[in-house]
């Protein structure tokens, strides 16, 4: 592989997905992951579609479409939660699926020959382009610097936000930020393993970082350093086979979790006899 | 007198949506070297009036006067605790200065001594680098109230605090309460009046309305007349109580 990664510039730019995209999952589902907010940002990901199909109707590159319905669907349940008796989950169920239905309509209507929706439903690490590393640049850099910046807030207003309230301290307006981020992470990664996919970078990692330890910024550091590990590992793997590549770095991924869980089994096993 | 200031005070105030609000034109006030013990039948509205004195239910009616620099110390109940969250018991109770750093605050090493300090008077100073998920029901209740109390309030206040703690530990709080309440002024929620008696210094009956009782004496028939149907019966072996005979 490092033979072609000299040769092919797609590879290259592949390569530097799969890295900036671990360091905005990594930080981004740690997030998510200790939020508990799994299946809201499943809902984001997918409401992401519609915005995908209509920017392809109208010829606007489908990321900036994704990217600004991701966007309001996210800001969509965090209010209809707040201000409504609606529950959750269920306002969650429903942007999900009409997110996915007016994508498939506008796809239908598109007049000619029909995009390769597989590539965006499952990624494809692959077909990366220079503005897809940009934006994944760009969104790297402030989601670094907000968690520089903000890592007691974040970890605080994550595992109490009521006792964070009672100091006077405006937590809506951090957590609507925080999930503007977690849109925006899901659509600069729709390449990298696809719509469907893309919530597996956002778990698998910070689930084997949380096996190792319980110190929040080890389970940052570490969760970066797996996705990173798990997306290079997985575009390797399937280049070298000739599989998909979205589906690939996902196997890898919960193959390092199951190592991690039975190393770890074994361990205590064999300490405690 | 300096000490008999009025710290916080509840005018007219109605909490709660529609017909039936939970907390229905109350009037309170608490000095700032009060002691109040609250009781109530259960879904009578004590938690609601705490978390309406913090600040997290803003009132459909009324003022709420509070004349502390600082937000008032809060200890919530902790039942819905998510115990898997990455994070130590020294973190825990730094976030209780989420006030006076603000988004942009770093915590200094006199931050970290001072939440130490208060780790050891509550007992627990060995635990300060444990996960907070990893300690039991009473221990977690004992770092919560460190946390109330880092950022030197001038009220604090408790919601069931003697939930999941053990008689051992029980006079023991009491015992650091009484000793809190040499300088700030405590509202304590809790389900034992009998236990509570002892301590506390007023007895507020909360159920829908609420009776400010001043002494710490309470009989069945003054209960009646608040409208506060609970029982009095101490269970166990409670030293020192106050209450008269029933």
């Amino acid at each position: 592989m490092l033979e072609a990664l000299l040769t092919y510039k797609f590879l290259q730019q592949a390569l530097i997905a799969a890295i900036l995209s671990g360091i905005v999952c990594g930080l981004i589902g740690t997030y998510v992951v200790t939020n508990r907010i799994v299946f809201l940002s499943g809902g984001i990901t997918h409401a992401s579609f519609g915005g995908l199909g209509a920017a392809w109707f109208w010829g606007i590159n489908p990321i900036w479409g994704a990217a600004v319905f991701s966007i309001f669907s996210a800001l969509g349940i965090e209010f209809l939660t707040e201000k409504t008796k609606l529950r959750i989950d269920s306002v969650i169920g429903m942007l999900w699926t009409v997110g996915m239905a007016v994508g498939i309509l506008f796809i239908y209507l598109t007049p000619g020959y029909t995009p390769n929706l597989m590539s965006y439903l499952f990624g494809s690490i692959l077909s990366v382009e220079i503005i897809d590393l940009k934006l994944l640049a760009g969104l790297s850099v402030v989601t670094i610097l907000f968690f520089t910046l903000f890592l007691r807030p974040i970890q605080f207003i994550s595992f109490d936000k009521e006792y964070i309230k009672t100091h006077r301290i405006n937590v809506a307006i951090f957590r609507s930020t925080l999930l503007i981020l977690v849109s925006l992470t899901i659509v600069f990664s729709i390449k990298v393993a696809g719509i469907i996919l893309i919530m597996s970078l956002l778990t698998i990692p910070q689930t084997i970082a949380a096996t190792l330890t319980s110190n929040y910024v080890r389970i940052l550091i570490l969760s970066v350093i797996f996705a990173i590990l798990g997306s290079i590992a997985g575009l390797a793997l399937s280049w070298h086979l000739n599989i998909p590549s979205g589906a690939t770095i996902i196997l890898v991924l919960f193959a390092i979790f199951v190592l991690t869980k039975t190393t770890i089994a074994f361990r205590n096993k064999f300490r405690k006899s | 007198m300096e000490n008999d200031k009025i710290i916080l005070r509840l005018e007219n105030v109605t909490v709660g949506y529609g017909q039936e609000p939970i907390l229905k034109n109350i009037h309170f006030s608490v000095q700032s070297t009060d002691f109040v013990g609250v009781i109530g039948p259960n879904g009578g509205g004590k938690t609601t009036l705490l978390r309406t004195i913090v600040g997290l239910l803003p009132p459909r009616e009324g003022r709420i006067i509070f004349e502390g620099t600082k937000p008032p110390g809060y200890l919530p109940q902790i039942t819905n605790m998510d115990t898997t969250f990455p994070i130590s018991v020294l973190e825990v109770v730094l976030s209780g200065l989420m006030a006076k750093k603000g988004f942009f605050g770093r915590f200094t090493g006199k931050d970290r001594q001072e939440a130490v300090q208060w780790l050891e008077f509550a007992r627990i100073g060995h635990l300060r680098d444990k996960s907070f998920g990893s300690l039991s029901g009473g221990q977690r209740q004992r770092v919560l109230l460190c946390r109330a109390l880092v950022n030197n309030p001038e009220l604090l206040l408790l919601d069931e605090p003697n939930t999941f703690v053990d008689n051992n530990f029980e006079n023991d709080l009491y015992q650091m309460l009484r000793k809190l309440n040499e300088t700030i002024a405590i509202i304590m929620v809790s389900h034992d009046i009998g236990t509570i008696s002892s301590y506390v210094k007023s007895i507020a009956c909360v159920n829908r309305n609420l009776h400010h009782h001043k002494s710490n004496i309470i009989t069945n028939e003054q209960l009646e007349a608040y409208n506060c149907p609970i029982q009095l019966i101490t269970h166990g072996n409670v030293p020192h109580t106050v209450l008269p005979k029933h």
